[in-house]
């Protein structure tokens, strides 16, 4: 009897042990597929009263059958490698060991640092994520913008013939260029709802542009993932604070020594370019 | 009183099984970045799963490659 109930607590122990390791592994799952996709340049001032501070990103649209996935670099990248670290069962340290390799040398700016799914969690929302000290924050909106189209207006990007169309959005005026030989009513950033794909899109200070660097069909099966942590719901407005904090709080870090540069012409550099990020895309 | 026993044990499998479960023990790495003008530096990623370690990381390289 006494063999029978260590036999069944062994058991329970073991269950137990292996469904957390497993749980602590599932930090991504897949919601659809990419059919499409697109790659812009996004160029920006990320101080809004310095020309010298124009920075630039790529940025990533993975456009599936029912939503889309609008991402940086780094964070396109990462994804990847947890899917597919996931898939493989790996451990901690050779998913580090992976990470690093990948992403040596790949950065994203700070301001950048975010995801927008459209037609996420139902058609007609949008979801836009980002993060701050472990924490995970999400906004949701409707996706309904307004358009004003110039027909009168047209040019040629990479090729494909583009229309005008005009928007004001987020306390900006933008000017955007669509195509309707690319039927997906998608774009950089949360633009959406034009009768074809955006291919460039400024405001009109240009202090933001996002240009379509590359379009293709996905050629193997790439998984649209979303994060599985607790999202805290928060405003746009809530999110530009939350910036603001991070921006603070990543300034401590360098001055405490958490990180540390190589060179100290970089560090200042570092410190000057943490206290000057104040050109937030949307302005309120 | 074999019964009591019985749950008794159970109840304290279930109770290892529950603090492994939660167990988020925090790790942290010092990590070499490299930014892609050969340039770089050292950041402390503490993290208790692979999400956090690659915000960490994203935050740090953007701060140390002064992105």
């Amino acid at each position: 009897m006494k063999i029978k109930l260590l036999f069944l607590s062994l058991f329970v122990f073991f269950t137990l042990n292996s469904i957390a390791q497993e749980f602590k592994t599932k930090e991504l799952i897949s919601i659809d597929t990419t059919k499409w996709l697109c790659t812009y340049n996004y160029d920006f001032f990320q101080d809004s009263t310095s020309s010298y501070s124009k920075r630039n990103d790529q940025m990533y649209l993975q456009v599936g059958s029912h939503l889309s996935k609008f991402s940086c670099v780094s964070s396109f990248i990462s994804d990847s490698i947890l899917y597919f670290a996931q898939r493989k069962n790996m451990d901690m340290q050779a998913f580090i060991n992976l990470y690093s390799k990948s992403l040596s040398g790949v950065s994203s700016n700070i301001m950048s640092m975010y995801t927008i799914f459209k037609n996420y969690p139902s058609k007609g929302l949008m979801i836009f994520t980002a993060f701050d000290d472990n924490k995970f924050y999400k906004v949701e909106q409707p996706m309904h913008m307004n358009w004003r189209l110039d027909t009168q207006k047209d040019t040629a990007i990479l090729g494909y013939n583009c229309q005008k169309a005009y928007t004001s959005y987020a306390g900006r005026n933008w000017v955007a260029w669509y195509s309707q030989q690319i039927p997906l009513t998608d774009g950089p950033y949360k633009f959406n709802g034009l009768p074809g794909l955006i291919l460039k899109i400024s405001d009109t200070k240009k202090q933001h542009c996002f240009t379509l660097n590359s379009i293709k069909k996905a050629s193997y099966i790439q998984t649209i993932n979303l994060q599985t942590v607790s999202f805290v719901d928060i405003t746009a407005e809530e999110y530009i604070k939350i910036m603001k904090n991070k921006m603070m709080r990543l300034y401590g870090n360098l001055q405490n020594g958490v990180v540390t540069i190589d060179s100290e012409e970089a560090k200042a550099k570092a410190l000057h370019g943490l206290m000057s990020r104040n050109n937030f895309i949307e302005k309120f | 009183m074999k019964r009591i026993i019985k749950i008794g044990l159970l109840m304290i499998v279930l109770s290892i099984g529950s603090i492994i479960t939660s167990d988020a023990r925090e790790a942290c790495n010092t990590v070499y970045f490299t930014c892609g003008n050969g340039s770089g530096g050292y950041g402390l990623v503490c993290f208790s799963g692979p999400m956090e370690y690659i915000v960490n990381c994203m935050e740090m390289q953007s701060v140390i490659c002064s992105n």
